[in-house]
């Protein structure tokens, strides 16, 4: 369509903005709209990360005071214990997460009852309505020390129970494992979805050519909803150095003998804050954040489109 | 067919939104006659059922003495504290609001320029007199008043709790216990033959071990300063004997057994075992009527124990407040309500307990009966002087000028009146909040203190102990030559 | 044989995933049923001791309140989810097309939103001095209407689309709206029921939004009315020695097996609301050639 058009010039420039991307504009303008409005005109709050806020001058009245608000975290001494905490069970638990999830969609793909489906899958997103803090008072009915469901099941069994909440070293895998719990049903859903928009002629083909069921799998329905899988983990990748406040810290609850695991950024300047807290440094960590994760995002995307167009952002 | 849904969706969804901007539920406010004006009143408490019937009866009284119109707004205690910060930032104008130490921080939004400097209506205020000196101090900040106390119980008594009826049972002579320490014979009674009871609570208790000697400096909790020092020196905590003998004793007692195995995880939820009676014996407070209301709050007799002199620390009465809004438009009148608050004890205790026979049954004269459930339940506290305040059924008339007397009569911090500019050290106070809170445990008794000092030490001076001793002295020194 | 072997080890595999999503809602409603004192002796358990209806009949004494949220709620999560999903497909179906010139920079636009945000205070300034949504139902509709996650997800969606089927349409003359509404969207049904069940499960699940802009006791969603509960209970719970004593009795915190009801009451619908869009998660239909 477009080599036909372009063949003049002037045609080119004429019809640079054709009828068709008229209608494209007009189709994506009311979000872009919202966003404009919504996300962008408040974005001018990011100065409050360089400015010492004062209620009686606002956001634009309050003054400069350049990087200063960086300078608690940065100069902390437990700042590379909390980003290092932050970096790998993120990692951690984006691994596991998307491992799990496209197993779960996998196996769920090859149900064939519709009624088993929707149980499942009803069953599977349950845990996505539970809040952290009621999650949090169910694992400690299951690790309390004193009276928890495991320890009680351990002493049955005369076998001493675990100090769960000294245990610093435990930690990574229990999160994992409520992580997993918490949101892997939905993500299998997600993914589920995109099995679902694959063309039954490629398994037909594919049936034909003789291919067993893990044939099938590997190299249609991983193949085709690859894409999908990428362009989730760049996403989450972007996110990498933002912790999901609620898991670590009601999970733990707030115990400091699991802070050398379990203790990531947000908890860590939500905790100092508390008392001397002021908008400008919890600004500046949020900045920091942001900032670090696009740079992250820019390289996954910039490594991604190298395997796999369709699956980079941009 | 889908075309057909979208279409009727798009058209129910326009339609729809003609029609709800109609059930905004702002309440439109009528009542601007010229003679009244409106004082917007924030406060955290849990949605009231009764609030407007209430409301409306006081305005009634209020709009004829000073023709002033409350408008009260509740917003729930979990969420008071973000909420007004978002009301301060975005400079949303309103007249009063509680403030305290313990939420919408008093200090930080003061000194951020949220309230408005009261001076000039205190020098010529009534109030001046009504609420003793001593309490003001704790609302001057750089030399300006930014609220008004309202008058409570100023001091602190720290003391042992516990069940009367186990008291009673193994005869345990209260008189004899003048420490906290005291009490372990008794512990191990308990952990011998009361197994529905964790001998002792730890949580909290750490405060008052020293606290005969040393004295705290709010927010700065890694140091002390001993109160028969009038130089006000101040001392790191872990340089203290008691302190680490305290820290000693807990680890025994953790490993004799009367502190629980789980303390560690089982300590974000104390408060709540404490009044399910999940301690026998665990800390807190006492004051004229603190047994009437423990009977209420516990549902049996508590005995109290006291383990120290009453005392009345740094910024004690930032305990409540309440304060005006740098940007109120009628701070006039909202100074007027705060007094009318503070004076009149007819409307004080309408804005306190609601409206009789509807909420509370009166007993006599100034005695009455709270009703349960009732659509208006209140605190005192947190409007005015509460010393006003009707009596409950149960509690002593002579409570209020027991404890005004005590108020003043009790030994005060040499501190008092003194208020730390944290900001050169802002990111070393923090850091050193945090090593703190790493080091919780160490009031539990979970392990060994011995081995962990010097390593608190260390973590201490790397996160800059130093600065912040060498800042502090400094402005509490400046601070007492100012005062000569 | 051999596939239903593989059947049934494919069925344990998905079970022992349930199980514990199982047990922790079983946990939940366990406790809603118990007697209070119960629960404060012996903590959880996954059978109630003894049956005891009192949470829900506390809940449900209070029933104005709770049904006026089921309206609120249902409401804004059907319509807005509609909006929502409307104008993200528009924008996600723009976004995929290649022809697009604007494609790169929008969707720049979009993506950067998802990282950098001005925060709570300036968001708050702009909803409720400026455009004055406050206390409104539209800031419930509007709030996260357009999520630049879902856009990308949907994006993605989309283009994985045979081209072919929008190219045949194009030469046969139809517009870019056509296509998007007659062609793409039906094929894509899996994509758009996904992103409307994240969309609606997210808008069912927020408080946050209620708690910031809300304070009409009419206007107030179930989630809000549970979470300021916990919000409470938690406040008391931490022990701040600095709260002055009796405060207890000015915070009513409805007990711990309240609190569990109103999870379960609060949840209950979505669950049974899912099965619902299981409809749409049919294996595509392939539909052979356009009209």
């Amino acid at each position: 369509m477009l080599e036909v058009k372009s063949k003049t010039q002037i045609k080119v420039k004429k019809q640079w903005f054709d009828k068709d991307n008229r209608q494209l504009t007009l189709l994506s303008a009311p979000a872009i709209l919202y966003l404009i409005i919504f996300a962008y005109l408040p974005m001018f709050g990011l100065v409050l990360a360089f400015k010492n806020y004062r209620y009686d001058l606002g956001i634009l009245g309050s003054e400069w005071v350049g990087f200063k608000n960086f300078t608690f975290f940065f100069t902390s001494q437990d700042a590379w214990r909390v980003t290092r905490n932050t970096l790998g069970l993120n990692a951690l638990f984006i691994i596991t997460g998307t491992a799990f999830s496209t197993t779960l969609a996998l196996l769920m793909f090859e149900v064939k009852k519709r009624f088993c489906i929707k149980a499942y899958q009803t069953i599977l997103i349950m845990p996505n309505f539970i809040s952290w803090v009621v999650a949090g008072y169910m694992l400690y009915a299951f690790l309390n020390p004193q009276i928890g469901f495991i320890n009680k099941t351990l002493e049955m069994y005369s076998k001493e129970g675990v100090m769960w909440y000294s245990n610093a070293k435990l930690w990574p895998v229990i999160l994992t494992y409520c992580n997993i719990w918490k949101n892997c049903g939905l993500s299998s859903i997600i993914y589920y979805g995109a099995l679902m928009a694959i063309d039954n002629e490629l398994f037909e083909a594919a049936e034909l050519d003789g291919a067993n069921k893990l044939q099938k799998m590997w190299h249609i329905s991983i193949a085709e909803i690859a894409p999908v899988i990428l362009t989730m983990t760049i996403l989450s990748l972007g996110n990498i150095f933002r912790a999901d406040f609620g898991l670590f810290y009601q999970l733990t609850r707030d115990s400091s003998t699991l802070y050398e695991t379990t203790d990531v950024i947000d908890t860590y300047i939500f905790r100092a804050l508390k008392t001397y807290g002021d908008i400008g440094t919890s600004s500046a960590i949020g900045f920091f954040q942001s900032v670090v994760g696009f740079i992250v995002i820019l390289c996954a995307n910039g490594i991604v489109r190298k395997l796999n167009k369709n699956a980079a952002l941009f | 067919m889908k075309r057909n849904y979208l279409k009727m969706g798009l058209a129910f969804l326009l339609a729809a939104c003609l029609f709800l901007p109609g059930c905004t539920g702002k309440d439109v406010k009528t009542d601007s006659a010229k003679s009244s004006v409106v004082i917007k009143w924030y406060f955290p408490a849990s949605t009231q059922a009764d609030l407007k019937t209430v409301q409306n009866a006081i305005n009634e009284k209020l709009v004829k003495k000073i023709g002033v119109k409350l408008d009260m707004q509740t917003v729930d205690f979990g969420s008071y504290d973000e909420k007004m910060n978002m009301i301060k930032a975005s400079g949303e104008k309103y007249d009063l609001c509680y403030t305290s130490s313990w939420t919408n921080n008093f200090i930080n939004s003061a000194l951020t320029g949220a309230f408005l400097p009261l001076d000039d209506y205190y020098e010529k205020s009534v109030l001046k007199d009504e609420i003793p000196d001593f309490v003001w101090d704790d609302t001057v900040l750089n030399g300006k008043i930014y609220a008004v106390p309202n008058y409570q119980v100023e001091y602190y008594q720290a003391c042992l709790m516990l069940p009367q009826k186990l008291a009673d049972k193994y005869n345990l002579d209260t008189s004899k216990i003048k420490n906290k320490t005291d009490i372990e014979p008794f512990l191990e009674q308990i952990k011998n033959n009361e197994p529905d009871f964790f001998p002792y609570n730890p949580v909290d208790g750490g405060n008052s071990i020293n606290a005969r000697e040393y004295d705290t400096i709010t927010g700065l909790n890694a140091y002390r300063v001993a109160k028969s020092d009038p130089a006000c020196k101040v001392i790191c905590y872990l340089d203290i004997p008691s302190v680490l003998q305290h820290y000693n004793k807990m680890r025994e007692w953790y490993q004799k057994g009367y502190i629980r195995k789980d303390i560690v995880s089982a300590a974000a939820s104390s408060r709540a075992d404490n009044q399910s009676l999940k301690y026998a014996v665990w800390s807190g407070s006492m004051k004229p009527g603190s047994k009437a209301e423990n009977k209420i709050t516990f549902g049996e007799d508590i005995c109290e124990i006291p383990v120290n002199e009453p005392f009345i620390s740094m910024q004690a009465a930032q305990a409540t407040l309440t304060a005006i809004s740098l940007n109120s438009d009628n701070p006039d009148k909202a100074w007027e309500t705060i007094e009318v608050m503070n004076t009149d004890k007819e409307i004080y205790n309408m804005i306190a307990f609601g409206l009789e026979g509807k909420h509370y049954t009166r007993i006599s004269d100034d005695t009455i009966l709270p009703k349960a459930n009732s659509g208006y339940t209140l605190p005192a506290w947190m409007f005015g002087n509460q010393f006003n305040a009707y009596y409950q059924e149960g509690q002593d008339t002579a409570i209020w000028q027991e404890t005004d007397k005590i108020n003043r009569e009790a030994a005060r911090s040499n501190l008092r009146g003194f208020n730390f500019d944290f900001a050169p050290v802002k990111n070393e106070l923090a850091s050193i909040s945090a090593v703190l809170g790493e080091y919780k445990w160490l009031d539990y008794g979970t392990a060994e203190p011995a081995s962990v000092v010097d390593e608190i030490k260390t973590k201490l001076k790397t996160a800059g102990l130093d600065k912040v001793t060498v800042e502090l002295q400094n402005q509490i020194d400046k601070w007492l030559a100012s005062k000569k | 044989m051999r596939r239903n072997k593989e059947s049934w080890l494919i069925h344990l595999i998905i079970i022992l995933f349930c199980i514990p999503c199982v047990a922790a809602f079983l946990i939940v409603v366990s406790v809603s049923l118990s007697k209070e004192k119960e629960i404060l002796k012996n903590g959880y358990s996954f059978l109630p001791r003894n049956l005891d209806f009192t949470s829900y009949r506390y809940v449900f004494e209070n029933s104005g309140q709770i049904i006026r949220s089921y309206f609120v709620t249902g409401l804004s999560t059907l319509m807005g989810t509609m909006l929502s999903v409307l104008l993200m497909a528009m924008l996600a179906y723009s976004l995929s097309r290649q022809n697009f010139k604007l494609r790169t920079p929008l969707s720049f636009m979009v993506f950067f939103t998802m990282l950098f945000s001005g925060g709570l205070v300036p968001s708050y300034i702009l909803v409720t001095q400026y455009l004055h949504l406050a206390d409104t139902f539209l800031i419930l509709l509007l709030s996260g209407l357009i999520n630049a996650w879902h856009v990308i997800l949907l994006k993605t969606f989309f283009k994985s689309i045979e081209s072919a089927l929008i190219e045949s349409a194009k030469i046969d003359g139809a517009s870019e709206y056509r296509i998007l509404f007659e062609i793409v969207m039906p094929v894509a049904r899996p994509a758009i029921a996904t992103i409307a069940l994240l969309g609606s499960l997210a808008r069912w699940n927020d408080w946050f939004t209620c708690m910031l802009y809300i304070r009409n006791e009419h206007l107030l969603t179930l989630q809000y009315l549970l979470q300021r509960i916990m919000l409470n209970a938690e406040m008391l719970k931490s022990g701040m020695i600095n709260i002055p004593a009796g405060l207890e009795k000015a915070i009513k915190v409805p007990e711990e097996t309240v609190r569990m009801a109103m999870v379960v009451i609060a949840t209950g619908p979505m669950l049974f609301v899912f099965p619902f869009f299981q409809k749409y998660f049919v294996k595509g239909i392939m539909v052979g050639s356009v009209k």
